[in-house]
């Protein structure tokens, strides 16, 4: 069931040599921070740690966008390629795997630049005065310049292998920055298990890239479906797989492949996805986001909110040219999308944490993007994780400037009416809030609606699209009505800080400009994408078309080929779904605003709501313990069985062998002493010498042995030799 | 230039090793410098061998198959090439030379017995009474020198002998060595770590031993006669490339090739370790003194996949395809129990001797996939896991120098205190994990590539190894490094000192190196895999 067609999907190579300059700033900045940054510190001052750390992130900031400004000049589609070195190769007859370093930049890769360099930036220019406390001051901006590295190396590479170095760095660097704390055994635990648990989506993805190889080689394919042309090789490089995607032929006999029963691109697609599940937070390895906000609140806004975790949503894009081939997964990707964004934001209602709020709040935006990338929309699941860049790195920040000026306390109960002593973090606060509700206007109404009409549209996943859409319209209104909350508990009310603390609380310049920037582009960042429907000519989807041409054109071919989505593509159907997804908005809000007008502790809460629904919620529907007493303590008991079976049965076994010889060899050793001791020469003299001599080392009968040994080989050489 | 390098590099430990014994006692002082002087020698050696080597030769294997045995090295694809009769009545002769296969054991050999030597350095003065110090001779210099030093001969022999005689020499000049080093510088329980490695070794040579006397009794020609180094002919051979090409394989029946293929085959296996042959390793390391864990962990298992690689491969191509699955199966479990054993450990070293059966693993499942990813993976991992496992016995035994303890439950908050220290830990326990962007990733992930295009289903399970990896890597620091301090004078501890330095620096760079680029090594050894794939392969036709 593919079109037969050929997909114009070529775009045109700029030799770019300076792209490298993009990662290789922060990588530098990391240096010289972990080498020299403890000694500068105390030696010369805070400023030099941090300008070290800056001045690169602007830097490549600079870079970045010459890059993206020269990709945007091009009328036609470009791609800007960096050829460094042959990173891995080899080449035998006519079998060669050519895997080279090589950074590409073309549409898609620009958008996530922007987002990456300048939202870096002004985290990195946040921090300043965030961090300004801590001790190891130069440790934090050391590892989050090497953050910067690995997610533009991610962002840019050009093949799975290059991806996978930045996809497993910005792992690494979210576990050095989680366990920033190390010395509290929790927040060092939380570092772990954010690495393990993204692990757990690296196998996956490792496994996915094999099967995908394989499928792409077919040396050693059973069927012989398709005879792969042997001039063209094994390949990783996501350009060549796509142009291989455009050709008809090819399209067909890789389709047609199977591996263990499973089409080729299904499975290998499912296995991407869970690699992204894990990276992105998604059901079911969703557990360690709300966990890694042990870490310092800038890490919280940059890594945890908006840009490692959206790296998932990003790869899924990247490879519409596989994902758009198989429903079934592309049905996978928006069904686990839809849920995750409902059931995260469920969780999000009782959380008293305000950072804890936030962080489902992610995972349950992060859903969202799932659900456009996985309906097809790839260009809406990009434009939301641009805009839930702005609004939720806005949103952060603010938490962490309210954390500061309440001396590290994140509950609730311990905020309130703080419109007034932190205005600033107020307003920016209030604009973010509004772009994630989708108040009509803010960015987060263009990109949220964008992503939910094309669900409710969509005829090429195997679910119907109003279920999709159906569950991201409630978890639109739950988002409403948690964020209403949430406004209204920190910054309504009567103040429940302490006298001393709102005496001494006060916004700083190098937190409020950030903020300012952020905030405006959460309210105004989405008219880069108005829909046609009000009037706008949606840029940035025709930005995005050419890199999206191959995936875009199969799910439209399969749109039109079942005969779905003609009801409500029209001006009209999408006017009625905007409409509702608002009223949807407004009533969370106003249900919120009535409930939370005046404070409701933990406590009225669970009154209000029935203390067991309350508890369930609020603890998290325990799954985090469902997986300790069902996964982890199982395995861990499994490794004690491993080593104990070891030691006692193999090792054992072991030790029995030598017991047994022993008792042969004392046997032996008798008949030896009585009989052939009498005959020994000289030669046998100096062995026995020896050998008491080793015997006093207490190191046993070793030197006897070898040369019965050599003896006996030099023997049975002379006896074979003679009778041979 | 040198001439007769390998011979050279073989030898010019042998030659320290005997200056370091009659030196007469009040020269106690420069022993550890000569042993360092020397094994500079090999390394020197092994650069101009990494410069000068060809890298595209290799043998017209179809050409071989039906030409006369003859002395023209390069048609076997070898370099470095010494080649004379040493026991003429016997047909024994001195042959060593190097082809991709060997070449990057050669220079791993060179470069982590340097490092042993350079690490057993004593850095302090010893302290009364003397303590069984895991870094850091203090006892009996000049015997531990003498015997490093012969250690590295055996061991540069095996990786170059070419002749079965020969290698078996050299393979049980290894094994004494190793066994006295264990026995007397080791730990508490070194006599039964020591004895244990020695006979389970021992045995394992011992069917090789076997096999190679069958081979020399009825290997005869397929085409012409054999030829000696000095033009005369014999009837008999010991020379590994006759029999890898040359030799008439009428005289083995299937059934016996298998049994000469399993003879080999436990051996070896014996050495790389794989299950069910690995308990010797853990106790053996748990006892070894620094220097030694990082030979035996960074180079002599290494001696097990070559064995497999030069003699079962080559010459038992058929037998080799036969038992290809059962290779990937034990690769499997190798990397998952493994993994699962060092979970599970309470003391650093076994931890770290536990996570180097698994990452064997990978090489044994690399090497049974027969394509041109899984095999170059596979060397590559030999080659990586040498490095990379040489620098986390270097790090166990800083630790245990300060603290005289191993165990994992007993330490806590060291990032602090070491910070430096924690630094090349976690760089070095990363690059056992397989973070991409150091070398450890790249031979991980050409396995993968390659082997699931063999076997799908253990490639697969194999897979859940990066899992596992992570998980006791991770616990490890977390129990070590994070938290706060378990006792107040480890606060006292001194980060690195020069020698630790020293140690750790250049197989540090080596790894990122090659982690970014490692195509120096793949270039060395591709062309050479491709060859021996094709021979293997060829026989399935």
């Amino acid at each position: 069931m593919t079109p037969e067609t050929e997909i114009a999907a070529k775009a045109i190579e700029i030799q770019a040599g300076y792209l490298f300059l993009i990662p290789l700033l922060p990588l530098i900045g990391f240096f010289i921070n972990a080498v020299f940054g403890a000694r500068l510190q105390k030696r010369v001052g805070r400023w030099t740690v941090h300008t070290i750390a800056l001045i690169p992130v602007f830097g490549s900031l600079a870079v970045a966008f010459f890059a993206i400004f020269q990709v945007v000049s091009h009328d036609e589609n470009v791609v800007l390629v960096d050829r460094m070195w042959q990173w891995i190769g080899f080449q035998w007859g006519s079998h060669a795997l050519n895997l080279p370093f090589t950074f590409a930049v073309d549409r898609l890769t620009a958008v996530m630049l922007f987002v990456v360099t300048f939202v870096g930036s002004l985290i990195h220019v946040f921090s300043t005065g965030y961090m300004q406390d801590e001790k190891p001051y130069w440790r934090f901006f050391a590892w989050m310049n090497l953050f910067m590295f690995a997610m533009l190396f991610l962002i840019m590479g050009d093949s799975f292998l290059m991806m996978f170095v930045g996809w497993e760095g910005v792992g690494l660097c979210s576990y050095l920055l989680i366990s920033y704390y190390y010395d509290e055994v929790d927040k060092a635990a939380a570092g772990m298990k954010a690495f393990v648990v993204n692990r757990i989506g690296d196998f996956a993805f490792i496994a996915g890239m094999a099967i995908l190889m394989w499928g792409l080689v077919g040396t050693w394919s059973d069927a012989g479906t398709y005879t792969f042309d042997g001039e063209m090789g094994p390949t990783l490089v996501f350009r060549d797989i796509g142009a291989l995607m455009a050709d008809p032929a090819f399209r067909a006999a890789f389709l047609a492949k199977t591996v263990f029963g499973v089409p080729i691109v299904t499975l290998s697609c499912i296995l991407f996805f869970a690699g992204a599940t894990g990276k992105s937070a998604q059901i079911p390895l969703y557990v360690w986001l709300p966990d890694a906000m042990a870490g310092p609140t800038p890490v919280s806004a940059l890594i945890h909110a908006a840009t490692m975790v959206t790296a998932g949503v990003y790869m899924v894009a990247r490879l519409n040219f596989l994902f758009a081939f198989s429903p079934m997964a592309m049905t996978v990707v928006a069904f686990v999308g839809a849920l995750t964004a409902l059931f995260a934001a469920t969780i999000g209602f009782f959380q008293t944490d305000i950072k804890k709020v936030l962080a489902y709040s992610t995972v349950s935006q992060l859903g969202y993007m799932f659900i456009g990338v996985g309906v097809g929309a790839f260009s809406a699941g990009i434009f939301h994780l641009m805009t839930h860049a702005f609004f939720k790195a806005c949103l952060f920040l603010g938490s962490g400037s309210i954390i500061y000026a309440m001396h590290h306390r994140q509950e609730m109960k311990d905020m309130g009416g703080l419109r007034k002593v932190l205005p600033a973090t107020f307003i920016t606060f209030l604009a973010s809030s509004i772009a994630i509700a989708g108040i009509p206007g803010t960015s987060g109404f263009f990109s949220k609606d964008e992503i939910l009409w094309k669900s409710f549209d969509s005829g090429s996943i195997l679910l119907p699209g109003w279920l999709i859409w159906g569950m991201g319209a409630v978890a639109a209104l739950f988002t409403a009505f948690y964020m209403t909350r949430l406004v209204l508990q920190i910054f309504f009310g009567e103040p429940r800080a302490d006298k001393h603390t709102l005496e001494h609380a006060r916004e700083y310049k190098r937190m409020t400009i950030p903020l300012y920037i952020l905030g405006f582009f959460a309210l105004v960042g989405g008219f880069v994408g108005v829909p046609a429907v009000l009037g706008g000519d949606n840029r940035f989807e025709h930005f995005l078309e050419p890199v999206f041409a191959v995936g875009a054109s199969h799910v439209a071919w399969i749109s039109q080929a079942t005969e779905h989505g003609h009801g409500l593509h029209s001006h009209a159907g999408e006017y009625v779904l905007m409409g509702f997804a608002v009223i949807l908005g407004l009533t969370g809000i106003f249900a919120a605003w009535r409930i939370y007008r005046k404070y409701q502790s933990q406590e009225d809460e669970a009154k209000l709501y029935g203390a067991r629904f309350h508890n369930v919620v609020y603890n998290k529907y325990f799954v985090d313990e469902a997986y300790w007493a069902g996964v982890i303590r199982p395995f861990l008991a499994l490794t004690r069985a491993a080593a104990r079976f070891d030691k006692l049965i193999i090792d054992g076994a072991v030790n029995f062998t030598a017991f047994a010889t022993k008792i042969v060899s004392w046997i032996n050793g008798g008949i030896d002493k009585v009989f052939v001791d009498g005959t020994v020469n000289m030669l046998a003299d100096i062995t026995i010498l020896a050998g008491q001599r080793v015997r006093r080392m207490e190191t046993g009968r070793i030197q006897s042995y070898v040369t019965g040994i050599i003896m006996g080989v030099s023997g049975l050489v002379v006896i074979f030799y003679l009778l041979v | 230039m040198v001439d007769h390098v390998l011979t050279w590099m073989t030898f010019s430990p042998l030659i320290g090793a005997a200056i370091i014994v009659f030196l007469p006692g009040r020269f106690k002082e420069s022993f550890k410098y000569i042993a360092v002087a020397t094994a500079a020698v090999p390394l020197l050696l092994a650069v101009q061998v990494f410069l000068n080597f060809d890298t595209h030769l290799v043998p017209d294997i179809a050409a071989l198959k039906s030409a006369a045995p003859s002395l023209d090295p390069r048609a076997y694809g070898l370099q470095f090439v010494d080649h004379i009769v040493w026991i003429k009545a016997f047909n024994i002769e001195y042959f060593v030379g190097i082809d991709g296969v060997s070449v990057p054991m050669v220079l791993l050999t060179a470069l982590v017995s340097f490092i042993a030597v350079l690490a057993s350095f004593l850095v302090k003065k010893p302290v009364e009474p003397l303590h069984n110090s895991q870094a850091g001779i203090k006892v009996k210099e000049r015997g531990y020198y003498a015997l490093i030093l012969l250690l590295e001969t055996g061991m540069m022999g095996v990786f170059v002998a070419l002749d079965f005689f020969l290698f078996y020499v050299f393979w049980e000049l290894m094994l004494l060595p190793m066994y006295f080093l264990i026995g007397i510088w080791g730990g508490p329980r070194k006599e039964y770590a020591a004895i244990k490695f020695f006979l389970y070794t021992l045995a394992g040579s011992l069917l090789m031993l076997l096999a190679i006397v069958y081979m020399y009794i009825y290997g005869t020609a397929g085409h012409g006669e054999f030829l000696l180094a000095d033009g005369t002919t014999a009837d008999h051979t010991f020379n590994m490339m006759y029999f890898a090409y040359n030799t008439n394989f009428e005289w083995v029946s299937f059934i016996t090739g298998k049994m000469l293929w399993v003879l080999f085959f436990i051996g070896f296996a014996i050495k790389i370790p794989m299950f069910p042959f690995h308990t010797w390793l853990p106790d053996a390391h748990v006892e070894a003194p620094t220097a030694v864990s990082v030979i035996l962990a960074g180079v002599l298992l290494k001696m097990g996949t070559y064995g497999i690689l030069r003699i079962n491969y080559p010459i038992f191509p058929s037998e080799t395809l036969w038992a290809a699955g059962a290779m990937a199966a034990f690769g499997t479990i190798n990397i998952v129990y493994g993994a699962f054993c060092a979970m599970a450990q309470k003391d650093f070293k076994s931890l770290v001797a536990y996570s180097s059966i698994s990452h064997m693993g990978f090489v044994l499942l690399g090497m049974s996939s027969f394509t041109q990813e899984g095999m170059n993976g596979a060397v590559l991992q030999m080659f990586n896991h040498g490095t990379i496992t040489s620098m986390m016995f270097l790090l166990v035994g800083v630790i245990y120098d300060r603290a005289h303890h191993r165990d994992l439950e007993g330490f806590g908050g060291l990032a602090k205190v070491m910070p430096i220290y924690t630094g090349f830990v976690g760089l070095a326990f990363l690059a056992a994990l397989g973070l991409p962007g150091l070398s450890g990733f790249i031979s991980e992930a050409l396995v993968f590539l390659g082997a699931f295009q063999t076997h799908r289903v253990a490639t697969i399970i194999s897979m859940s190894g990066v899992i596992l990896a992570a998980g006791y890597v991770l616990w490890m620091i977390h129990r070590v490094f994070l938290g706060p301090l378990k006792k107040e004078e480890y606060a006292q501890f001194a980060d690195l000192n020069w020698r630790e330095w020293a140690t750790l620096v250049p197989l540090a760079i080596i790894v990122i190196v090659l982690g970014f680029y490692p195509m120096p090594v793949l270039n060395l050894m591709s062309a050479s895999l491709g060859a021996l794939k094709d021979l293997v392969l060829a026989a399935a036709m």
